[in-house]
């Protein structure tokens, strides 16, 4: 579905650097990592919100890289972004149903099915058709996102970049939207991108899944093979650090902490960029080749002495 | 062991143009020296607003209607607690980019905290040590926005315990960091905690952090205590259908891909609350009686009570 080559983008200081990875129909593929690591600006390039600096991006088998805005145009209808933040990414000066509709208006949809549409959409994901006239404050955050979803929909997309779509909502109504995302994606056949740091929901909603820092991903595989059998250091403790909500099985992991900070993206570490809060580091990792590597299983890492 | 606060059916206020909400109804707990209480609860269950009254900090629009509050065996008031603030008593709050003031020096913004409280003793001195103590090299003459989020975070737990207070209370500390800086603060905590026998009420709405932190726990939902318990209690034996609900809702460590169970429906208007339990219209075990009267509170162990009228049944 979506093929990504070496893409990189630089806002003076690189944000994504030399990323790879490919997204089969219908899966959900989980893109994990800290504040600052190139998650969110890997997603909007992907679907050119950014204009990349190098690399390739591939979808549905065609060459999308270096399209115009008009040429885009098509593509767009075909793959949708939901945002991180329900509250800053709906116009508040638009009801729900003009908000759900804009996107059918610019691709062109025949206007007599509009309105059936958007009642549909409302429908689909859990409101009613009676709240199409309201506008954005009048909802709570876990309805406000649903919208974010049914304006995502409404054009039909293949494949939906989902930026961190959980994480200002409530944990009881985080449960509601995954579920509604999971439910959508069988009964649409949609292919997801699902960018997060919360690692225990990520793991739940995809089957493979990309660790980055800064800017590189150190680590893909399967989501059980990664969560069971980590093999780079970094994912080792990240995944030491997700707080576990059973006390019993709390006080008997072993904590890994990393010790200082994310290093500032306009000076980055040379060779392995984690070296210098690598708890496994050696003299040579300021100078080794981090290329991923198939570790077998198509469990790719990043570090060549794991 | 010793009692070091006891809030006594607190009932707070914010009057707002659109009327009164009821932002804490009627709660009432106990803290014993050296515990972690963790209180957890969505937005607008209450749970920051009851830690505001209890510091004095509920603002013009906010009032303290009823209720007793006593530290360390004295009723606080409005005057008494400016003295205790900062001092025996101390607050981190959730969002480190914005607590700390931006136009002042982070070492000025450590030093009035000792001169307001009269510190006896060489304040620089203490301003450095309790700076290291938090991992901050004392960079004293930078603004907040020099250092990272996980770093302000830590000043401002250095400035909150610069006294050496004998309670805490740290309302979200980590939500807005990363994991792994979440692990380095709450070590940390772990750490203060152990040295100087502080006690701790700790805020989240994480329950992973509360299984790894809490001696006991706190469950609120529209501004009423739903269940409280020992944390293996509230984990282990589970009464109450919100705190069963909040527990499904996240993926099971055992079985990730397991569907999740959430709770339907949206957090009650506090404006307009439900009459009877403000849990009622998101239960699924709601019965008539839910609707029409707010539920008495059921004693399951000496340490393990809930509020829901299925109590009813057990009592029998």
């Amino acid at each position: 579905m979506l093929e990504v080559v070496n893409l990189k983008k630089y806002f003076d200081v690189p944000a994504v650097n030399d990323v790879s990875f490919v997204i089969h129909k219908g899966e959900t593929h989980g893109l994990v990592g800290e504040s600052g690591c190139g998650k969110t600006t890997t997603g909007r390039t992907i679907i050119k919100l950014y204009e990349p600096d190098a690399g390739k991006i591939i979808f549905a088998d065609q060459d999308i890289t270096h399209l115009t805005p008009e040429e885009m145009l098509p593509f767009r209808k075909r793959m949708q972004m939901i945002f991180q933040d329900p509250y800053s990414s709906l116009n508040p000066r638009m009801t729900a149903g003009d908000i759900i509709k804009e996107p059918m208006i610019i691709h062109k949809f025949p206007k007599d099915e509009i309105d059936d549409r958007v009642n549909n959409l409302l429908k689909l994901v859990g409101l009613n058709s009676e709240q199409a006239g309201r506008y954005p404050h009048e909802f709570s955050g876990g309805q406000r996102q649903r919208i974010g979803i049914a304006r995502a929909l409404a054009v039909e997309p293949e494949l939906i970049i989902c930026d961190e779509p959980i994480s200002a909502l409530d944990v009881s109504i985080q449960a509601q939207i995954v579920n509604m995302l999971e439910d959508l994606q069988h009964e649409l056949g949609l292919t997801y991108l699902f960018i997060a740091h919360d690692l225990s929901m990520v793991r739940h909603i995809s089957s493979r899944i990309a660790v980055m820092y800064l800017g590189k991903i150190v680590e893909l595989a399967k989501s059980d093979e990664l969560y069971s059998r980590p093999l780079h250091p970094y994912t080792v403790s990240l995944l030491s650090s997700v707080p576990i909500p059973d006390p019993d099985k709390s006080t008997q992991r072993k904590l890994i902490t990393l010790k200082g900070e994310i290093p500032n993206a306009s000076n980055i570490p040379s060779g392995c960029n984690f070296h210098t809060r690598c708890p496994k580091a050696k003299p040579e990792c300021a100078k080794v080749d981090v290329s991923l590597q198939d570790k077998g299983n198509n469990h790719f890492c990043a570090c060549p002495f794991v | 062991m010793t009692e070091i606060l006891s809030v006594q059916d607190l009932h707070t206020s914010f009057y707002t143009s659109m009327g009164e909400v009821k932002a804490v109804d009627g709660i009432s707990f106990t803290l014993n020296k050296g515990e972690v209480l963790g209180i957890v609860g969505e937005s607008g269950s209450g749970k920051s607003a009851s830690m505001l009254s209890i510091m004095g900090l509920a603002g013009r629009s906010g009032r303290v209607k009823a209720g007793k509050i006593i530290f360390n065996n004295q009723e606080l008031n409005a005057e008494n607690v400016r003295n205790l603030r900062g001092k025996n008593i101390s607050m981190i709050f959730q969002d480190p980019m914005t607590s700390l003031n931006p136009v002042l020096t982070i070492g000025y913004q450590l030093r009035e905290v000792l001169r307001r409280h009269k510190w006896q003793g060489d304040i620089r001195a203490r301003v450095n040590e309790m700076l290291e103590l938090v991992g901050i090299v004392p960079r004293l003459k930078n603004y907040p926005h020099e250092f990272s989020g996980g770093q302000r975070q830590r000043i401002m737990i250095a400035s909150s315990i610069i006294c050496n207070p004998e309670l805490l209370i740290a309302d979200e500390p980590t939500t807005a960091l990363d994991v792994t800086v979440q692990a380095q603060i709450l070590s940390l905590l772990r750490g203060l905690r152990e040295k100087f026998g502080m006690s701790l009420i700790l805020i989240t709405h994480d329950l992973g952090v509360i299984a790894g932190e809490a001696d006991k726990v706190i469950v609120m939902y529209g501004g009423r205590i739903m269940e409280e318990g020992t944390t293996r209690e509230i984990f282990y034996s589970t009464a109450h259908p919100y705190t069963k609900g909040l527990l499904r809702s996240v993926p099971n460590p055992e079985n990730p891909e397991a569907r999740l169970i959430p709770i339907e429906g949206q957090p009650p208007n506090l404006l307009n609350p439900p009459k009877g339990c403000p849990f009622v219209k998101r239960c699924p075990q709601a019965m008539k009686i839910c609707l029409e009267h707010k539920p008495e509170t059921f004693t399951l162990s000496q340490t393990h009570k809930f509020s829901c009228w299925l109590g009813v049944k057990n009592d029998a």
